[in-house]
Parts: C-alpha cells; structure tokens; sequence
C-alpha cells in the first residue's frame, strides 16, 4: 500500500521542475512589471504641458521661455534631473534627479515645472 | 456498518484539520498561502482505500467545512482548488512513480493553481498570475510536509476496513 515509500528520483525532478518554473515565472512578472511601470517626465510651463518624456529613453529636452532663458532637462537610467538652466537661484537644478512618480523640480522664476508622473 | 463508521471518522478527522487551519494566522504578504492540513486525509485515503472514496471524503469535507466555518465563496475557491489538485494526484498515483510524497506536491501545487484560476475568474484581472510563482513555491513546501505526514501516519495507522 505505501510501497513506493521513500522519495525517489521523480520526486526530485518534480519539485525541481516546479521550482524551477516559479523562478522562472517570477523573473518573467518581475521584468514586466517593471516594464509596466512607465514613467514620465513631465515639463510644464506657465501651467501648460510643454513636452512629456518617457523615462525609459535617455535623451535630453531644452526650453528657451519667453523671458529669454533657457532649461535642459536630462533623462537617463529611468531618471530625470534638470541639468542646466539660468534661472537666478537653480534650485530646480539642486533639486537633483528625479524618478520617483511624483517628484518635482520647480523653476519659479521661469515658472518651469518638471514632475515625474507614472500609472 | 464498519465501512459508514470508519468513513465517518476520516471525514471528521479532516474536518478538525480544516478548522486547525482556520485557526493558524495566514501567511503575511501573500494572500491564500495555507498548509493544506486537510489534504493530510485526502492523500491517505487515496493510498489505502482508492480514488472514489478519498474524493468521497475529500467532497463532503469541503461541504461541511464551508457550512461550518467558511461559507459559499469560500466554498467556491476550496473545491475547485480541492477537485484540480484531486485529479491531478489520482493522475500522478496511477500513471508516474512518484512517490507519496511526489504526488502530495503535486496535489499542494496544483490546489494553488486551482484556487487562482478562479480568482482570476472571480477577480476578473489577470493580473493575480503574479501571484503563481510563490503559489508554486509554497505548494511545493506544504505539498512535502504534507506527504511526509501522510507517509508516517500511513505506517502507524492500523488497518481501520
């Protein structure tokens, strides 16, 4: 009735087969929900949105405003920072990079915002 | 009038691992991690009495447990992920040489399929299929402990029938 007692070789290769899969299983989600995470950097001006960028590019966007400065924003390894701009006090600049949805840069002079929004 | 007798006590006896369950806290993290403490029964009644009567027990433990402790949607995710896992044990009993213990995470993993399929269904998101990994992870686990207990007490239970 119990003959085949003790774990044998199939028992093995059964839960290495299982385990094996939710590995597997569990790169695949892992990878694409990280891919389903999109974010973007979104830049507005005045209020209005002036360029939207995807994080996951890496590339840089530059705005002169109407008052005659200009902003670069850079966006690389799924983040964005305001690398240059001359505005007075750059603290759109300081504020560093950004990736997180929700984190923000602000250019009040310029009335420049760059904020990271996502799903 | 044995058989009735001795039926009634297996059914009872997975009865009290059911509710032993409902009493353990549950995993944390993951939703519908449980030890499968019931199926202790089910894979002991699938090697000494055969296929039709360990899905016997097996059927009216659901039942009762769902009208005692769970209620009917509890009821719904327990006997698909019960049934799943029955069939595909009585599977691996008769067509492979795994071993008690093989067949016992088999029937472990294949509740937790079991059981997401009909929370996709009920869920109407797919995207709980990110939960499949640690089911598969955990039924391995609990599907060994389980056919480790099944395999010992099968040694020390007497002959009931």
């Amino acid at each position: 009735m119990f003959g085949c007692d003790k774990m044998n070789r199939q028992d093995w290769i059964l839960i290495a087969c299982i385990l094996l899969a939710a590995f597997g299983l569990a790169l695949c989600t892992a990878r694409y929900a990280s891919r389903r995470e999109e974010r973007w950097a979104v830049i507005e001006q005045d209020g209005r949105e002036i360029g939207r960028l995807s994080l996951q590019e890496e590339r840089e966007f530059c705005i002169t405003c109407s008052a005659g400065g200009t902003h670069c924003v850079r966006i690389a390894d799924g983040q964005a920072r305001v690398e240059e701009a001359d505005c007075p006090d750059l603290i759109c600049v300081h504020q560093g990079w950004l990736s997180r949805v929700g984190d923000t840069a602000v250019c009040l002079p310029h009335r420049i915002v760059v904020r990271i929004e996502g799903e | 009038m044995r058989k009735t007798a001795v039926f009634g006590m297996l059914i009872c006896a997975a009865l009290m691992l059911s509710y032993l369950e409902s009493l353990l806290p549950a995993a944390p993290g993951i939703p519908g991690i449980k030890l499968g403490l019931p199926n202790l029964v089910t894979v002991l009644c699938l090697y000494r009495y055969g296929e039709k009567k360990a899905l016997l027990v097996n059927l009216c433990r659901i039942l009762l447990s769902a009208l005692l402790f769970s209620g009917l949607s509890g009821f719904l995710y327990s006997v698909s992920g019960a049934l799943l896992s029955f069939a595909v044990m009585a599977a691996g009993k008769r067509k492979t040489g795994l071993s008690i213990i093989g067949v016992s995470v088999c029937g472990g993993v294949f509740h937790n399929v079991g059981q997401l399929l009909v929370a996709i269904f009920v869920l109407q998101s797919v995207w709980i299929v990110f939960y499949l990994p640690w089911l598969l992870f955990a039924g391995c686990l609990t599907g060994t402990f389980i056919g480790l207990c099944a395999r010992e007490v099968g040694k020390r239970l007497p002959a009931l029938s």
